[in-house]
């Protein structure tokens, strides 16, 4: 187990400066992007996400510009870079971190708002195997983690509820605190464990596993309950995720094909 | 569930509260498993025994026997732990605390004219404590660490008080004298009459019903001791 450096506690009130957006469900992300780009945050953005804050007329950079690498791979490989990565993580008032941000040329990103492709709804739609495994999100899980972990310095939001919450903080305190960057990397992590979860359990059930070595699942929180079978008892109420047992033809589909050929496959690109 | 000087008369007394039941039953134990007490197991038809040991002794006797399982944990679970349970429900499911009360002496309340005797205490402590292990609606009836009736999983308390009575005349096992333990309130008189009257002169429950008043009432006229635990163990 490394021991944890001898890092200067992290501040509370943490200002945003530079924001990375990448987001699937674009539910209010112009109204958003523009609050921010009001509260003279840098945006930076990747694929649909950037067009669309773009499109509102809004000053966007795109990842590329900042790490010098074009998105490749069908996008498999846009965020995956030291520039992001040591942006997210660097811890700011560490004298070698900060040293090696100026060094490399890696400015901090202080806010990651990201929302995973939709692999639990792309399963449960009973899509074919190819495009099941093409809407596995591997940046952006990498980014909410990388987030997650520094949130001494860094926000982290993985649906429109946190961003409405950071919005909140920005616009009262003009900065975050460190209470909020906790909580929010806490369900940061509750988030990816909860894709992770959908993924390991759509692949069992793929190949027939009913019994995997780890078996995973993640309940969405309902409602707290006043207390459970008894009043010293606290209880919770959660919903499991859809199951992703194959049951309908379509979803038979999901199966892995043995030969290489992925003919009538057309991944539906993730949106971000 | 009992105790006793020995593991074997633990389960001797154990056994005498329900033999019928115990038919192809499980048998659990908080100490090492002796040659003694896995002797008398084995003479009735058993599904399985756990324990945190067993004697070598033991372990032979089992292996002679083709269909009966010996599970040794190698040490108990400690039930202050505190971590999750769960509960299915139709889409999902519950999640509480564990279940981690105890309650000590300090912890009762007496509620009636008459204070409970030592030996009341105690037999009322280890009744509540088995109470909590049981389906609601629960009903224990116990005396001198000895479980002499269960009445467990009714729709209604009064049933459970009943069928408790029942069980130990059944079996033969004389209740006067018993302590009787409900996991959650009466709410009314009717369960403790049935308590009474069944020979019991100790109740334990958690009380906090608003028919509190007329349950003590009962009790007082019957010189039944009782207490309040403020503490309620519903299991279902």
């Amino acid at each position: 187990m490394p021991a944890a450096p001898d890092f200067p506690p992290a501040p509370d009130r943490v200002p945003v400066r530079r924001a990375l957006i990448s987001v699937s469900d674009k539910t209010g992300l112009i109204e958003a992007a523009r609050t921010l780009a009001e509260l003279g945050v840098e945006l930076v953005s990747t694929g649909g996400t950037r067009k669309a804050i773009a499109d509102a007329g809004l000053a966007v950079k795109d990842v590329s510009d900042l790490t010098g690498f074009p998105e490749m791979m069908d996008g498999r490989v846009k965020t995956l870079h030291p520039i992001v990565h040591g942006g997210l993580l660097g811890v700011r008032d560490a004298p070698e971190h900060r040293a090696a941000m100026e060094a490399h040329g890696i400015g901090a990103i202080d806010l990651v708002y990201v929302n995973l492709y939709p692999f639990e709804q792309t399963m449960a739609s009973g899509a074919d195997y190819e495009t099941c495994v093409e809407n596995i999100d591997i940046g952006g899980p990498a980014m909410i983690r990388s987030a997650a972990k520094n949130h001494g310095y860094v926000a982290v939001c993985t649906e429109p509820s946190d961003m409405a919450e950071v919005l909140e903080a920005l616009k009262a305190e003009g900065a975050t605190s460190l209470s909020l960057r906790k909580t929010l990397a806490a369900r940061a992590y509750g988030r990816t464990a909860a894709y992770d979860a959908a993924i390991s359990a759509w692949f069992a059930a793929t190949l027939g596993e009913s019994a995997p070595k780890r078996l995973a699942f993640a309940g969405e929180l309902v409602q707290t309950m006043r207390y459970g079978e008894n009043p010293h008892q606290a209880a919770a109420f959660y919903r499991f995720p859809r199951p992703p047992a194959p049951a309908s033809p379509r979803r038979d589909s999901c199966r892995a094909r043995s030969s290489a050929t992925t003919t009538s496959t057309t991944p539906t690109r993730p949106s971000s | 569930m009992a105790t006793g000087v020995s593991l074997a008369e633990a389960y001797d007394r154990a056994l005498a509260c329900d033999p019928t039941s115990a038919f192809g039953g499980i048998v659990a134990l908080n100490t090492r498993l002796d040659a003694a007490t896995a002797a008398k197991v084995l003479e009735i038809f058993t599904e399985v025994v756990i324990a945190p040991d067993a004697d070598e002794d033991a372990v032979a006797l089992f292996r002679k026997k083709k269909n009966v399982r010996l599970l040794v944990t190698g040490g108990l679970p400690d039930p202050t732990v505190i971590g999750p349970t769960f509960k299915s429900v139709a889409g999902g499911f519950l999640v509480q605390t564990r279940d981690t009360s105890r309650l000590t002496p300090a912890d009762l309340k007496v509620v009636t004219r008459r204070a409970p005797t030592d030996h009341e205490v105690r037999d009322m402590l280890f009744a509540f404590t088995i109470a909590k292990h049981v389906k609601s609606n629960a009903i224990v009836y116990a005396k001198a660490g000895q479980t002499l009736g269960v009445g467990a999983g009714q729709m209604n308390r009064k049933d459970s008080a009943r069928i408790a009575a029942l069980r130990a005349a059944d079996f033969g096992l004389d209740l006067s004298g018993s302590a009787c333990a409900s996991e959650a309130f009466f709410p009314f008189p009717d369960g403790l009459i049935q308590a009474a009257d069944a020979g019991c002169t100790a109740v334990i429950q958690p009380g906090g019903s608003i028919g509190d008043d007329k349950v003590i009432e009962a009790a007082n006229e019957r010189g039944i001791a009782m207490v309040f635990t403020g503490v309620r163990v519903f299991r279902h």
